[in-house]
């Protein structure tokens, strides 16, 4: 009945930090290559370097981490499987942007076909694993949605890019880009935060559970939201634009239903991950607003001031409790706490970055590409610390002999 | 049923470390290891339900080896040896440090908590055990 099922805290460290400590130098390069790019093109290749570079890097790391805790099955050779998908996916990324910075679109086959690759070969196996799970909870329908949405967005995305390695970009380019970017940032990011924060939030920082029921209706409400505004995409204007509306809406009641759980948690203490929480979840509540004035403030929005920040406030636990795991596993009493593994002054100020990069992405772009490439470099050297203790310790004989 | 029973009791040990974290970041060590004391003694209670009663039940369905139990019980040793920490350094008055176990004890404790009440009691719940025997039985630890 239970055959294969493993509650080991696999995988080892190496797989996913192969994905987490590489993702802030793609925010790094994303914020110097801003300030010179120019064109569209340039804007694109800059965004899919925060996109799939930053992004989609931590999500898979992440998941990689989260499966076996939370369906108790693990990715068959995981370190192996972890190159396998990093490999593809880090040339794509490269590729994908040299094509589109430099106009050199030919490269878009190869950077489309290693990035379909990955994501793919990632969302296909994951999701198979994920069908494996014991119970189906609302965070399990999450994950599995947000990564059927990643194999939509992915394969449009493909197709997208092979047109324009053609010159050819087809009649229906702009419905396709706006599925594209609906199912990439609603479905895949979206879902995945919010299937996440349904088991951590009220567990690390002990609030009041969420309702079961709430919780399914809010994550099956939302794809199906999505999907309806697709379709409506091919036939009314009008009607996709109330469908993604009423989404836009079901994201500003998850934001204000988390924000209330938070507000009602017993551990009082505030932390870097805490700010970033706050930030992440009130930048919902401007989404629909901006939808109307501002479409380009809008993204932006979405990005930097909703899922990127939700998604470093989790990196700054994610790396230094595995390190301090991983160490503790083979027997080791006296390494560092998490808490001493990261510079919390440090991590402030890199918050300070963090909400600088964005305010200035809001309002006065121009200077927005130094605060990014500052706060992705502090984040990336706050984060070599706890990892820089792990090896320092893996060199270490166990105490246990293991 | 062992999973509801379990799972609050999951929650009632959060309930009681979160005011030993308050106490410590207000620097007011006396409270923090008043508080400290029977928050402790909830986790160990749990962990005795586990080891004395429930996980025996399940190994004989299960077997015993490397399995999912064996992690289990791994996982509390090291979550026993955060908490022993935690405790000298609260009698030490070291904020920094009665803070930084404090952290690990609840990442480390959370991510135990899910793999149990995700996965290990929903185990529970599917075998053919004598359910109500060992409610009974986990409740009469001390």
């Amino acid at each position: 009945m239970f055959k294969g099922l493993s509650l080991d805290q696999a995988p080892p460290f190496e797989a996913p930090l192969l994905f987490l400590l590489t993702a802030p130098l793609w925010g790094i390069v994303g914020g110097a290559a801003l300030l010179f790019a120019q064109s569209q093109p340039q804007q694109i290749g800059v965004l899919h370097l925060f996109t799939i570079g930053f992004m989609a890097q931590v999500m898979i790391g992440a998941l990689q981490q989260m499966l076996p805790v939370v369906v108790g099955v693990r990715f068959p050779k995981p370190t192996l499987l972890s190159k396998l998908i990093f490999i593809p996916l880090a040339l794509g990324i490269a590729l994908f942007f040299i094509a589109f910075f430099g106009q050199s679109f030919s490269l878009l086959f190869i950077a489309a076909s290693l990035l379909l690759l990955a994501l793919w070969g990632f969302g296909a196996v994951t999701l198979w694993r994920l069908f494996h799970a014991p119970k189906a909870t609302p965070t399990v329908w999450a994950m599995r949605l947000s990564l059927f949405s990643l194999l939509i967005a992915a394969g449009l995305g493909g197709h997208m890019a092979v047109g324009f390695a053609q010159g050819s970009l087809g009649s229906s380019f702009d419905i396709l880009l706006l599925i594209h970017a609906l199912f990439a940032a609603f479905g895949w990011v979206g879902l995945l935060i919010v299937g996440v924060s349904y088991q951590v939030v009220p567990m690390f920082y002990v609030t009041p559970e969420p309702s079961e029921g709430f919780r399914k209706w809010l994550v099956w409400g939302t794809f199906a939201l999505l999907l309806a505004t697709a379709l409506g995409l091919f036939l009314s204007q009008k009607i996709a634009l109330a469908l993604f509306v009423t989404l836009l809406f079901g994201y500003l009641l998850y934001g204000a239903w988390m924000l209330k759980l938070l507000q009602k948690r017993k551990r009082k203490i505030w932390e870097v991950s805490l700010y970033y929480w706050y930030v992440g979840l009130m930048s919902l509540f401007f989404l629909p607003l901006l939808w109307f004035f501002d479409p380009e403030r809008f993204g932006t929005l979405f990005l930097f001031g909703f899922a990127i920040s939700i998604i470093i406030g989790m990196l700054y636990k994610i790396i230094p409790f595995l390190s301090w795991f991983h160490i503790s596993s083979r027997g080791f009493f006296d390494m560092p706490t998490m808490k001493e593994m990261i510079d919390e002054k440090m991590a402030l100020v890199q918050f300070g970055l963090h909400l600088t990069a964005l305010g200035a992405l809001l309002l006065w772009p121009k200077i927005a590409a130094l605060f990014l490439v500052l706060s992705f470099a502090l984040l990336l050297w706050l984060l070599i610390r706890p990892v820089r203790i792990y090896l320092e310790y893996k060199k270490k004989p166990s105490p246990f002999g293991i | 049923m062992i999973k509801d029973f379990m799972t609050q009791d999951h929650r009632e040990c959060d309930n009681l470390y979160a005011p030993v974290e308050e106490a410590i970041s207000q620097g007011d060590f006396e409270k923090a290891l008043e508080l400290f004391v029977p928050f402790k003694e909830a986790m160990l209670r749990h962990f005795a339900m586990e080891e004395e009663v429930l996980f025996p039940k399940m190994e004989e369905f299960l077997g015993g080896g490397e399995g999912p139990i064996h992690v289990m019980k791994m996982e509390h040793a090291q979550i026993r040896s955060i908490l022993d920490q935690m405790g000298e350094a609260i009698e030490a008055k070291n904020q920094q440090k009665a803070l930084g176990f404090g952290e690990t004890f609840m990442i480390m404790t959370q991510q135990h908590n899910m793999k149990e009440e995700q996965i290990l009691y929903t185990m529970a719940e599917q075998l053919p055990l004598e359910k109500e025997k060992i409610l009974q039985q986990m409740k009469e630890i001390q």
